[in-house]
């Protein structure tokens, strides 16, 4: 049994953690049916424990720290062909993603991570914030000539106001160019919080042409390079800080989980990760 | 000399903890990744010619052995050179006075991918990603500006290019790689003063396009009107005199700020004496160049009357069907005898770039 390691990539606070627990419990629980059950328990599972603990209870997961970063290993056997495989998923906090791209340097643990043929799981929030936006795209809202002034006040450019489309096309970017290898690799991009998203008109791909068109075209430009599929994923089900969470914590959690997307039922989490690992 | 001791800052021209001051601009002090930081002797190394990012740089890449990526800044024409062993490109040079908009085109287009597909191709990459960030910041909120600006390239820059890959939307072509040349331009100044400047500018001379920007602000007033289309004119004769524009060059001569020039009194005398002005450029020029073209762009208009990066998109048309400039290809000075000496010819040189 090769292990197969996949690779989680996004910045902080865009569900990484929290997709890792709710898939621990679904495959550990078995309430759902899913591509993906547990094989068998082996190892060091203390993390996933400590962060799926959180989740049940519908609360807001840990997020990692860099301190805190660890590789998760999770032995699967596929429900239909009964091959099993053992998962590796490296933890990384989005810390570490953003300190790669100010620094500009990464451990040659995560080029190692890259090197085999796992696949990417590429995290994005849909719960955010606008970024990016230009002073002329307030002018209309502004009176009249009030864009004329120019302010002696400014701040200075950082990496930090980087819009996120940019920061997440620039890590998959660093991917096309040594000491990574070239090859054609599986990203499952993972729209997390799609709870909050309230038009049933859109769909995970269209959401991401139009909320991150410049990341969207990439990937579309980019076949050599990436094959990819958009999953919207709500891993707690809803808002668990507001008065919704009452709702939520009496329900089997696995039937929290929505994950919408290519071929998957509804609350099957592992459908990203077996589309990563299929062929067609 | 101190060695190995705890100084209120490793940048030793900082003196953060008596003045509170941050020579990196961090504030407060704390957050400047040099404070506080215990280093070696820098002049005992081999860092001794880095300035101190770079010097921490290189210290973190050693202590952790950590893999250095791509900056992500402009590129130097040694880095396209580089880039150029593997993969054809356009080269676009823009070509103005202080102050005419050259940063502000190559961010108008820049800002057009962030918000989906423009003249009809996708963004596929680009190797100057923080380059174009850094440049497009203060047109954006979080600058803390009340009027969108752009950074001046300074001559101290040199010669820089932006780069962008494309792909046709319809995939009726191939990837297009543009490099689209900044320099300062006091530098074009004096290549119009001085046909020695005027031959040494490296980047006419490799361009498939040379756009030449008219400033349309000094177009829609009286006493300024003259000189912008006068140093057009001159610039075009100068090239052409010193060798740097040929029988094979394109140039799109490109008025910018063109909303500046609505709704002003006189827009019909400016409209008819352009046109006189155009057509005395081409009698004159058109038959010592490979093509001369006129247009007219809005990259930001403040006002709102134009949209973002008006007339942008004919110009990239333009730019992206035009012939690239093929693969640097490296001749060999060995003869190769052995299969194993043969390897080299057949590895594929994108893996290195």
């Amino acid at each position: 049994m090769t292990p197969i390691q996949h690779t989680i990539i996004g910045l902080p606070s865009s569900g990484k953690t929290t997709f890792l627990a709710a898939l621990w419990h679904l495959l550990d629980a078995g309430e759902v049916s899913s591509k993906f059950v547990l094989d068998k328990l082996e190892g060091d599972r203390s993390h996933l424990n400590t962060i799926t603990e959180a989740w049940r209870k519908c609360e807001e997961v840990p997020r990692t720290s860099m301190a805190a970063e660890t590789t998760v290993s999770i032995h699967v056997k596929e429900t239909i062909s009964g091959k099993t495989s053992i998962l590796n998923f490296p933890d990384l906090s989005g810390e570490s993603f953003e300190l790669q791209l100010s620094s500009r340097l990464c451990t040659p643990d995560f080029i190692d991570g890259l090197g085999g043929s796992g696949g990417i799981l590429l995290f994005i929030t849909a719960n955010r914030s606008s970024d990016g936006i230009t002073i002329a795209d307030i002018a209309p809202l502004i009176p009249h000539g009030e864009l004329e002034g120019q302010s002696e006040d400014h701040r200075d450019w950082e990496p930090e106001v980087v819009p996120v489309q940019v920061r997440l096309v620039e890590l998959l970017q660093f991917l096309q160019q040594l000491p990574f290898q070239r090859r054609i690799r599986r990203i499952s991009v993972i729209v997390s919080a799609w709870d909050v998203i309230e038009s049933p008109d859109v769909n995970p791909l269209l959401w991401l042409e139009q909320e991150l068109p410049l990341l969207h075209q990439f990937l579309s430009s980019n076949p050599e390079s990436f094959l990819f599929q958009v999953y919207g994923v709500s891993a707690q089900g809803g808002d668990v800080t507001s008065n919704q969470k009452d709702e939520l914590v009496i329900k089997t959690p696995s039937t929290r989980i929505s994950c919408i997307g290519l071929e998957t039922t509804q609350h099957d989490l592992t459908s990203p990760i077996a589309w990563l690992m299929s062929s067609e | 000399m101190e060695t190995n001791q705890l100084r209120n800052c490793s940048n030793p021209e900082c003196d953060a903890l008596n003045t509170g001051i941050c020579v990196e601009g961090n504030s407060p002090v704390e957050s400047c990744p040099f404070f506080g930081l215990a280093v070696e002797d820098v002049n005992n190394d081999d860092t001794e010619n880095l300035t101190a990012p770079e010097a921490l740089d290189v210290q973190l890449a050693q202590e952790s052995s950590q893999v250095t990526l791509p900056s992500g800044e402009t590129l130097t024409p040694a880095e396209v050179d580089r880039f150029l062993l593997c993969k054809s490109v356009r080269f676009i040079t823009i070509i103005g006075d202080l102050d005419s908009g050259k940063t502000t085109l190559i961010c108008a287009l820049y800002d057009k991918f962030l918000r989906g597909s423009f003249a009809g191709y996708l963004f596929a990459g680009s190797r100057t990603l923080v380059g174009l960030e850094k440049n497009s910041h203060h047109a954006r909120i979080d600058s803390g500006r009340e009027a969108p600006d752009t950074q001046r390239t300074s001559i101290s820059d040199g010669l820089k290019f932006f780069h962008f890959s494309l792909v046709p939307s319809d995939s009726s072509q191939s990837r297009i790689e543009l490099m689209l040349s900044d320099r300062a331009g006091e530098q074009y100044k004096k290549a119009r003063d001085n046909s020695d400047v005027a031959s040494e500018l490296i980047e006419v001379k490799k361009a498939q396009h040379v756009v030449l920007l008219m400033n349309g602000e000094h177009i829609s007033e009286h006493s300024r009107r003259h000189n912008a289309m006068q140093s057009v004119r001159q610039t075009i004769r100068a090239y052409l005199d010193a060798g740097a524009f040929s029988k094979n060059s394109l140039v799109q001569v490109v008025m910018t700020k063109i909303d500046l020039l609505e709704n002003i009194p006189d827009k019909q005398l400016i409209e008819d004496q352009l046109e006189q002005f155009y057509s005395t450029l081409q009698k004159d020029f058109s038959g010592r160049l490979g093509d001369l073209s006129f247009s007219e762009i809005s990259a930001r208009d403040p006002k709102g009357i134009f949209p973002p990066a008006k007339g942008i998109n004919e110009l990239l048309k333009k730019w992206c069907t035009s012939a690239p400039q093929p693969p640097i290809q490296a001749q060999l000075q060995i003869r190769l005898n052995t299969e194993f000496d043969r390897l080299l010819s057949r590895t594929p040189m994108e893996d290195f770039v």
